[in-house]
């Protein structure tokens, strides 16, 4: 277990908070966040392997209860995780890297521990935190892309989260840019997430270090039989390294022909990139910037809105599971098994 | 209270003022815009008041407070609104005597304008005027009267657009069947990018920048002057301007089948392909009027992959000859290349396969001819599947993988809509089936059901002006609702809800 530091121990007028916890395929974080979106206890912990269904609840039930423990002023709880998640009964339907399948998490944890409890897709936590407590909270309409290993999507329309009828609206990441491109992991090809993506990064690095032996990618790749990862394309690309520039152009390009379409669909006014990626700044924004430019509509007739790495950066999904936890509506909701039941 | 009111929105502010004055107790606005949308849903159906709170004629019927119900009707039938009227029971009906209302009635007119366009100029004025639950009013004062289409009213070159507009309109709105009734508003569709009222561009029209709204409002002062009789306060007249789609969308949200929250409609024209997206039951047109734009998504063929580590180059486009209808491989009209509008249209189709004249019915033939000869893929059916399969990619990328929603409903030439087996128009709607099945993500497509409607150009321009004309009757819906740009959209709480005050509430997980 890891566990940072407070970053505010008490604000100055006490204030409302909740359990935020943002449950991925490798971990899971938890934090206790104020309704103004301060961290006052922040807790990673791995995500439970095997294939046991109860695992993961019994996980998060643990997790609540210990952060409960040191803040027992807490009132709701808030999870944001990875998947097709329905909005407002919180049944997980399906998720890619875990191993759980129609789970009701949301009823779960209310009865486990009788406290009002949301449950919404990871990708949509971290849009809701960036759009009502980040510096582009200004914006009513606004598109979160999460760049890390793969690439997800949260849409703030008209001030408010679009999850579609199912939830499994905006996966922004399956958008096809390409239809020849790279293979998806989805069974697609050129999709954004197979063209932009880290791990899209890191398998164009593994084939440009066979064709560039002589790059400074391929020799720090070869101290100590490095794995090639976005991390390391990184590092050369900022020692200047034209072969790990290039690598990050074409992610760039391809990021920047999505947001492009997207953009045409939904007229957003900003665009805010969270996730692992994002912490490369300009290396992979500008190059997006310079092809949305190239290929969005009527560019001439409207303002081309701001592409922004995100306020909060990983505990940007904790921060807003808590806070879309302090102020969904409280009204009785109806329970995912009720809901399910035949007519 | 609004935030910042519209100017096309200070009357409709002002009518439901008046209607919260006027009763002993008061009901919200919400309440009224209920009514209201209950009553257009039933159109041309007369429902009852237990038929309103009940919700009989929505697809998920959920009930409203009987007395409420009660309350907002006799405001909105008061004898000095007319919003609402009451008939009369029918005679020799068994059982509890009850009355039958009416939206609108004798007092009330709303107008629709499509603007119609041809070779990047407005060429006529299609307008209909309609009681407020939008069946068309009878003007026996002209010569071309009757069964409810459109009136055609040419645009000579040298006419200026809103001096015609405003001349038509008011010559219209003076004729004995109208010249008492409150006109609610103007309605106009335009086909290009419309934001807030102005037209910002529309290159089938030659229309740049032209606030059309507020230049056209300040030649109807006479209609204004009526609504300051009601409301006391002298407020422009409202003047609804929309893009053509978004409007064929807000129609669709009033019509009684229409079961589903969030609908992604696609419309095939001649020369382009227009979408619009009803988000939560609403129609959404982004942060500046142009969202739903999947026609300049990029789509096949157009990007070279190039080597794996650089970015590729686009590929080059050309431009038809003098003459000559464009083809796939031509530039798009804003000037681009690849995009949807390149391939998935009927000109572009002729184009393709070199024919030199467009009209609907050129393209039913060549429509209809078979896909395969001798055991062989026709030239035709080459094209109308290349067709089909990039108008299927730029659905599922921009409509169903990010929208997921739960139907696309295709309006289509009609030669698109009934052919015979086996012919090049059914090779283009299966080739669009099918790549949706293969592109989409999971199982969304499975979830997302594909209807289409056939619109000749005919239909068009009386669909095209009716819908405008219940834009008009939505503005101020929406305005009840909190649900226009007059309201911070921020200032809503995120529901863990549906939102009830909506008649489409979906089933939160059932498939309809």
């Amino acid at each position: 277990m890891t566990t940072s530091e407070p970053t505010n121990q008490a604000d100055t007028i006490p204030a409302r908070c909740a359990i935020g916890l943002d449950v991925g395929g490798t971990k899971i974080a938890g934090a206790v966040v104020t309704e103004h979106g301060h961290v006052l206890d922040y807790v990673v912990i791995p995500t439970p392997t095997g294939l046991a269904p109860h695992l993961v609840p019994d996980a998060l039930k643990e997790f609540v209860q210990q952060l409960r423990g040191r803040h027992p002023e807490v009132e709701s709880i808030g999870v944001g995780a990875a998947g097709i998640v329905e909005w407002p009964t919180g049944l997980i339907r399906w998720a890619p890297n875990n191993t759980y399948r129609e789970l009701p998490l949301r009823e779960l944890l209310t009865d486990a521990t009788g406290l009002p409890t949301t449950v919404d897709n990871d990708a949509n936590t971290a849009a809701w935190a960036e759009a009502k407590l980040g510096t582009s909270a200004a914006h009513d309409n606004m598109i979160f892309l999460t760049i890390g290993t793969g690439i997800g999507g949260g849409l703030i329309l008209n001030g408010q989260l679009y999850r579609g009828r199912t939830g499994m609206a905006t996966e922004l990441g399956h958008m096809i840019v390409d239809p020849h491109g790279d293979p998806c992991g989805c069974g697609n090809n050129g999709c954004l997430e197979a063209m932009a993506s880290g791990s899209a990064l890191a398998r164009l690095g593994r084939q440009a270090v066979v064709r560039h032996p002589n790059s400074l990618l391929a020799a720090l790749a070869a101290q100590n039989n490095t794995t090639i990862t976005g991390h390391l394309i990184y590092t050369a690309a900022q020692a200047g390294d034209p072969v790990a520039r290039a690598l990050f152009d074409r992610a760039g390009y391809w990021l920047g022909v999505g947001l492009a379409s997207m953009l045409n669909i939904f007229e957003v006014d900003a665009v805010i990139i969270g996730g692992g990626l994002s912490e490369t700044g300009a290396l992979l924004l500008d190059p997006a910037r310079t092809s949305l430019q190239q290929f969005i509509f009527a560019k001439q007739y409207r303002p081309i809105p701001p592409i922004r790495p995100g306020s909060f950066g990983t505990q940007a999904g904790v921060i807003g599971a808590a806070h879309l936890a302090l102020t969904a509506r409280t009204a009785p909701t109806p329970r995912a098994s009720e809901l399910r039941k035949p007519a | 209270m609004p935030e910042q009111l519209q100017w096309s929105h200070q009357a409709f502010d002002n009518i439901l003022k008046m209607l919260e004055e006027t009763g002993r107790s008061k009901v919200s606005r919400e309440r009224i815009a209920d009514v209201l949308t209950r009553l257009m849903i039933a159109s041309p159906d007369w429902p009852s008041q237990t038929q309103i709170a009940q919700g009989e004629m929505l697809p998920l019927p959920y009930r409203i407070a009987p007395d409420s119900v009660s309350r907002t009707v006799a405001i909105l039938a008061a004898d000095e609104i007319g919003l609402v009227t009451q008939h009369a029971p029918p005679p020799n009906r068994s059982g509890r005597p009850y009355k039958s209302l009416q939206l609108g009635g004798p007092r009330w007119a709303m107008v629709g304008v499509k603007i119609g366009h041809k070779e990047g100029h407005p060429v006529s004025l299609n307008v209909i005027v309609t009681g407020l639950d939008g069946r068309p009013i009878d003007l026996p004062d002209l010569p071309d009267h009757g069964d409810g289409r459109p009136y055609i009213y040419e645009i000579a070159e040298e006419d200026d657009l809103v001096e015609r507009l405003a001349e038509v309109i008011n010559r219209l709105c003076a004729l004995p069947a109208l010249r008492d009734r409150y006109i609610l508003g103007i309605g106009v569709e335009v086909a290009g990018h419309v934001f807030e009222g102005e037209v910002i561009e529309a290159s089938h029209n030659g229309m740049l920048g032209v606030a059309l709204g507020r230049q056209l409002t300040r030649r109807l002062d006479d209609l204004a002057d009526r609504l300051h009789e009601l409301t006391g306060r002298h407020d422009p007249l409202p003047v609804i301007v929309d893009n053509d789609v978004n409007v064929l969308a807000v129609l669709q949200t009033y019509q009684p089948e229409f079961p589903e929250n969030d609908l992604a409609l696609v419309a095939v024209f001649d020369d382009g392909i227009g979408s619009a997206l009803v988000l939560g039951g609403q129609v959404y047109r982004g942060g500046h009027g142009m969202a739903g734009e999947i026609a300049h998504s990029i789509v096949t063929g157009s990007i070279t992959a190039g080597n794996t580590e650089e970015p590729p180059e686009p590929r080059s486009a050309t431009t038809p000859a003098q003459g000559a209808l464009p083809s796939f491989s031509n530039k798009c009209h804003c000037g681009r290349d690849g995009h949807l509008d390149c391939y998935a249209t009927p000109i572009r189709i002729m184009g393709e396969l070199g024919e030199q004249d467009f009209t609907e019915k050129t393209f039913a033939s060549i429509a209809h001819r078979p896909t395969y000869a001798n055991g062989k893929l026709t030239q035709e059916g080459k094209v109308f599947q290349h067709a089909g399969q990039t108008l299927g990619m730029a659905i599922t990328n921009n409509l169903i993988n990010s929208i997921n929603p739960s139907r696309v409903l295709l309006i289509l030439p009609p030669a698109l809509v009934e052919f015979p087996p086996g012919s090049a128009a059914e090779t283009y709607r299966s080739s669009l089936q099918d790549t949706i099945q293969l592109h989409a993500f999971s199982d969304a497509a499975k979830h997302t059901q594909i209807t289409a409607q056939s619109l000749s150009g005919e239909q068009r321009r009386f669909i095209g002006a009716l819908a405008a004309a219940i834009r008009v009757l939505d503005s101020l819906v929406q305005h009840a609702k909190h649900r226009c740009k007059c309201y911070d959209p921020k200032s809503r709480s995120e529901s863990t809800h549906k939102d009830t005050t909506h008649p489409f509430a979906s089933n939160l997980v059932g498939t309809r």
